[in-house]
């Protein structure tokens, strides 16, 4: 067994038996969701590194992301190829390299969130503890589908994400950076209309 | 300017128009058609460079599909890496970066789905896979590498802008080739079993390095269960200091997954990511 697996599974355990209590990671998850919702809405720009299974390293892909409550996200690639917004009712993902359109249904959309939802779940779902300076392990709830089960957070000296490291049947490391908050966004910043000779499809 | 002057002018002008403007215009000329044999020296000779550039190839991919119970599906933007005659990768990409990765080398097909730590491993030989040697059909309907016997050309028949040579492969399956004036494949037809058929048309070609590659790809079965219409991006041929390993790279200790726990998981993940 793996180094980093025995270590996850004993920082689990260890959390599984803080978890009802889990005040600290419960604590610095309100924190940051009370700075969202005391401003209106929050845009971060996201380094996303996916290990390469193949060499060992590491594929990087730069994202902007816009959060406002309740539920509302909008993900942007740096380079304008493509959008996706998620809405409790549903989303659009907008990709300008394919010129195509395509439509979620509110369940898909909640899915394709991933762990981008995660920044506006309420903490008390969440079970967690401190372990170490700025850093929280946070156990995901296993009905919610997730494709992680746990996630290390690093936070900032305001006690914001800095980092987010997911583990389990996936692994992903989400680099936060530059923080803005926002007053309330109007709500047609979460949709993407299908411009003229785009392809518009359902997703199936 | 006098009366008579500006006549002759305009008179003058008309009369070059009526010489000159037939002179100038760009005339249609049919090109003459050309006989089977000389249409099939057309096609070999284009064949053989397809065939040699075709063992290192490298070139964006969009995938366009559509299934009747589902309708049109989502686009596909992909990169495929070819070694022909038998073997290609292909990479998936999703909204979070790849998405999938699959290898087809001679009868094996190997899917790797990263985000999930997944693969699904396929085996001609073991495994239902609908189609033989997976690795050379994809090979063949990506650069149009379909070769009629030598027989089969004796009894090529016209068939509207194209000649089509029919022959029986050796396990006695039909397969029609539909040739165009310019010695290049337009259709082709193969039943995979008995009663099903799939079609795969070229409508684009475009000449790359000096070799003409097929561009649009359009495949379809018959009855219709299934169609994808391939548009071929900006095509490499790399040389050997930068051809890829096409062998399958999957980690160890990954989770084997069946087709259908990897479609049903597919389609739960719009994006992919966490």
């Amino acid at each position: 067994m793996k180094l980093r697996t025995v270590a996850r599974l004993l920082a689990l355990s260890w959390v599984a038996l803080l978890a009802p209590g889990a005040p600290a990671a419960a604590g610095v998850w309100d924190a940051w969701l009370h700075r969202i919702r005391a401003s209106g809405a929050a845009r971060v720009e996201v380094v996303e590194l996916l290990p390469r299974a193949e060499d060992g390293g590491s594929d990087s892909l730069r994202l902007r992301l816009t959060l406002q409550p309740p539920g509302f996200l909008r993900i942007e690639h740096a380079d304008r190829s493509q959008a996706v917004v998620i809405r409790p009712d549903g989303g659009e993902l907008l990709d300008h390299r394919m010129k195509q359109w395509v439509r979620l249904r509110a369940d898909q959309a909640r899915r394709a969130a991933g762990v981008w939802r995660l920044l506006l779940d309420p903490a008390s779902r969440l079970g967690g503890a401190r372990v170490g300076p700025r850093r929280y392990l946070v156990r995901l709830p296993a009905e919610e589908g997730w494709m992680a089960d746990s996630l290390w957070v690093t936070v900032t000296s305001d006690s914001l994400p800095r980092r987010l490291d997911l583990s389990g049947e996936t692994e992903m490391t989400l680099e936060l950076k530059r923080w803005r908050f926002l007053r309330p966004l109007r709500r047609d910043h979460f949709r993407l209309a299908c411009p003229s000779g785009y392809a518009a499809v359902d997703w199936p | 300017m006098k009366p008579a002057r500006r006549g002759f002018l305009l008179g003058g002008a008309v009369m070059a128009a009526l010489f000159l403007g037939p002179g100038c215009a760009p005339r249609v000329v049919s090109p003459p058609e050309l006989g089977p044999l000389e249409l099939r020296q057309r096609f070999e000779r284009n064949w053989v460079q397809r065939a040699q550039r075709a063992r290192s190839v490298e070139a964006p991919l969009s995938v366009w599909s559509s299934l009747p119970s589902l309708g049109k599906l989502p686009g596909l933007d992909a990169l495929v890496w070819m070694g022909a005659p038998d073997s290609c990768a292909l990479l998936v990409n999703g909204f979070f970066g790849p998405l999938l990765k699959a290898w087809v080398l001679g009868d094996s097909l190997t899917v790797w789905w990263p985000d999930r730590k997944a693969a699904l491993r396929a085996d001609a030989a073991r495994d239902s896979m609908g189609l033989e040697r997976p690795g050379s059909w994809v090979s063949a309907a990506l650069a149009a590498m379909w070769s009629p016997p030598d027989e089969a050309w004796r009894s090529a028949q016209r068939e509207d802008s194209l000649l089509v040579v029919a022959w029986k492969d050796e396990t006695g399956r039909r397969r029609r080739l539909g040739v165009g004036s310019d010695g290049l494949p337009r259709r082709f037809e193969f039943e995979v079993a008995s009663g099903r058929r799939a079609l795969a048309r070229y409508p684009e070609w475009r000449v790359v390095e000096g070799v003409a590659w097929p561009m649009r790809i359009e495949l379809e079965d018959d009855p219709k269960s299934w169609s994808a219409t391939l548009r071929v991006g900006r095509l490499r041929f790399p040389g050997p200091a930068e051809r890829r390993s096409l062998a399958a790279r999957v980690p160890p200790g990954a989770e084997l997954w069946s087709w259908e726990r990897l479609r049903r998981a597919l389609m739960r993940s719009p994006l992919g990511g966490g």
